[in-house]
């Protein structure tokens, strides 16, 4: 059962076309990769579904719901959740509350206890607190919560925005190259780790260049280049599509 | 005279760190410096004293109601001055509380007048005398309600879902809003606790400069120079940068001279700008790459 559907999405900057009619399905449970070579339009797909652009024409189903009527601060609520190439986290503040500021979506009073600082307030703060915590625990993170934030390594920093998008409870993940800068261990085990999210129920896109990582978890794989989807399959259709592998040898090959 | 004078520049210190707040909430929040800051608060002052020498509501009382007040009437401006130009530049912003600043000044003027009034306080006015120093009860009593103003504020932004998401929204944005908070409802947030916060530091000042309509342009200078110093991002730097302002204000006075008390401050603004850009107490004065 389609969870995402991408209706012929199109969007462009200044003239240049960084999506020209890309169509692709989702479904529940799915790990699907997002390849192509640098300038593809993977991570503009990213955050055309995420919301921070709006493209030109198309729609992005989310459970029918057309998630261009919903605002950029909506997605969390709609279930959808996301890391980012470089990283965007909240540097001066701790590792839990990075998490927690997520986890909290979920525990709301009213403005008026927040002011005042009632009780209901307080508790929902405890608990969006502990949430976060757990978060942290099930990804082995939980000894580094009261660390600041841009004191840890880039590896650790990408597991933390990891943690944090988790904390939001998302139906869909959407990770932008989360092993990028990882060393090869990091990055099996980050496979591992996203593969026992999936597990869970959790729907992922992963944009990513390690295609050892790619090729070992996703069932599915979109190629775009040059903004236009030029293949969907497994790993191995993948592997043999002539498209797909002249758009990563790239001009080189054709010429020469 | 050491310790009247340490007293005397903390109260001022005060004075200028709620201000300073003020403008550093809405930085903060909106990458925006409201130069009418210190001019809703001054007309907010002006109500007050319609509620007091009109309405004759007792002080204290006064002193709960204004802030209320002024936050309401920040909150308003924001959603209907702010709010629609809030996508553009910021520059575009920036020049529109300029605007907010004539508007108010100017309305204020032609309200009540050009002349100062005598504004009650809180606090009595006659010295006491603590371990040997004549102190203000005054000052004591303004360094106080500074400091209640500053823990209500601690409190908000440590410990509340709200406030947390406040900090968030200032240390990215992008981030802040995937996590499902509205920025826009933190500007509108922000303007609201800084219209609340700059009407206190109206009321306090109000007794001890006179009320009148240029009233708050000094105090905001002064804020201005302590919020630099602090690193215009940061609101125990604004306060702590204020404070220093304060006594050195102070000190300035009390041992060489009155009369460039708003030069001193302005020295300050470029000194720090040149030399500290990010303020005196920034980890790293340059972005990690």
């Amino acid at each position: 059962m389609a969870l995402l559907a991408i209706e012929n999405l199109s969007i462009s900057f200044a003239g240049l076309k960084a999506l020209s009619g890309v169509s692709f399905t989702v479904n529940t449970g799915e790990i699907v990769g997002l390849i192509g070579p640098n300038g593809a339009g993977k991570t503009t797909l990213l955050n055309c579904i995420s919301r921070l652009y709006t493209p030109q024409s198309g729609r992005i189903l989310l459970n029918d719901v057309n998630l261009l009527d919903v605002p950029v601060h909506g997605i969390a609520a709609h279930g959808i959740a996301r890391t980012f190439q470089n990283l965007e986290l909240f540097g001066g503040a701790s590792v839990l509350e990075n998490v927690a500021v997520s986890s909290m979506r979920r525990f709301r009073s009213n403005l008026l206890a927040e002011l005042f600082w009632l009780p209901a307030a307080r508790r929902d703060v405890h608990a969006a607190r502990e949430a976060a915590l757990q978060t942290l625990k099930a990804l082995g993170l939980d000894h580094l919560a009261d660390q600041r934030t841009s004191d840890l390594p880039y590896g650790t920093q990408k597991m933390v925005e990891l943690a944090r998008a988790l904390a939001g409870q998302p139906k869909l993940l959407l990770l932008d190259e989360p092993a990028a800068g990882l060393n090869p261990d990091e990055s099996r085990r980050l496979g591992e780790t996203i593969r026992a999210l999936r597990d869970q129920g959790i729907t992922v896109i992963l944009i990513e260049h390690d295609m050892s990582l790619v090729m070992t978890i996703c069932e599915r794989i979109v190629v775009l280049d040059h903004g236009e989807k030029i293949h969907e399959g497994t790993p191995e259709t993948v592997r043999r599509d002539p498209a797909v592998i002249s758009a990563y040898l790239g001009a080189e090959a054709g010429d020469a | 005279m050491l310790a009247q004078l340490i007293v005397s520049g903390l109260a001022l210190g005060s004075v200028y760190a709620l201000l300073g707040l003020a403008l550093v909430l809405i930085h903060k929040a909106t990458d925006i410096v409201n130069f009418a800051q210190g001019e809703m608060a001054m007309f907010m002052t002006f109500v007050a004293f319609v509620m007091i020498t009109q309405l004759e509501l007792p002080l204290p009382l006064v002193f709960v109601v204004a802030p209320l007040l002024g936050a309401a009437l920040a909150a308003v401006t924001e959603r209907i001055v702010m709010r629609p130009i809030s996508d553009g530049p910021p520059v575009n912003a920036l020049i529109v509380t300029i605007g907010l600043w004539i508007v108010f000044n100017h309305t204020a003027g032609w309200i009540w007048g050009y002349d100062p009034y005598r504004f009650p306080s809180l606090f009595p006015a006659d010295p006491v005398e603590i371990v040997g120093a004549r102190i203000s009860p005054n000052s004591l009593g303004i360094i106080a309600v500074a400091l209640a103003v500053m823990a209500g504020l601690y409190v908000f932004f440590e410990y509340t879902r709200e406030g947390t998401a406040m900090r968030a929204a200032s240390m990215n944005r992008r981030a802040a809003q995937l996590m499902g908070v509205n920025i826009k409802r933190v500007a509108f947030l922000s303007w609201t606790l800084a219209g609340g916060v700059g009407t206190v530091c109206g009321l306090l000042v109000a007794p001890i400069i006179f009320l009148d309509f240029e009233m708050m342009v000094s105090v905001l200078l002064k804020a201005f120079a302590g919020a630099i110093l602090g690193g215009f991002n940061s609101l125990p730097g604004a306060v702590i940068g204020c404070m220093l302002i304060g006594i050195a204000e102070t000190f300035f006075g009390g041992y060489v001279s009155t009369a460039f008390k708003d030069t001193f401050a302005f020295l300050v603004i470029v000194l720090v700008l040149m030399f500290r850009p990010s303020g005196l107490f920034s980890r790293t004065a340059v972005k990690k790459v």
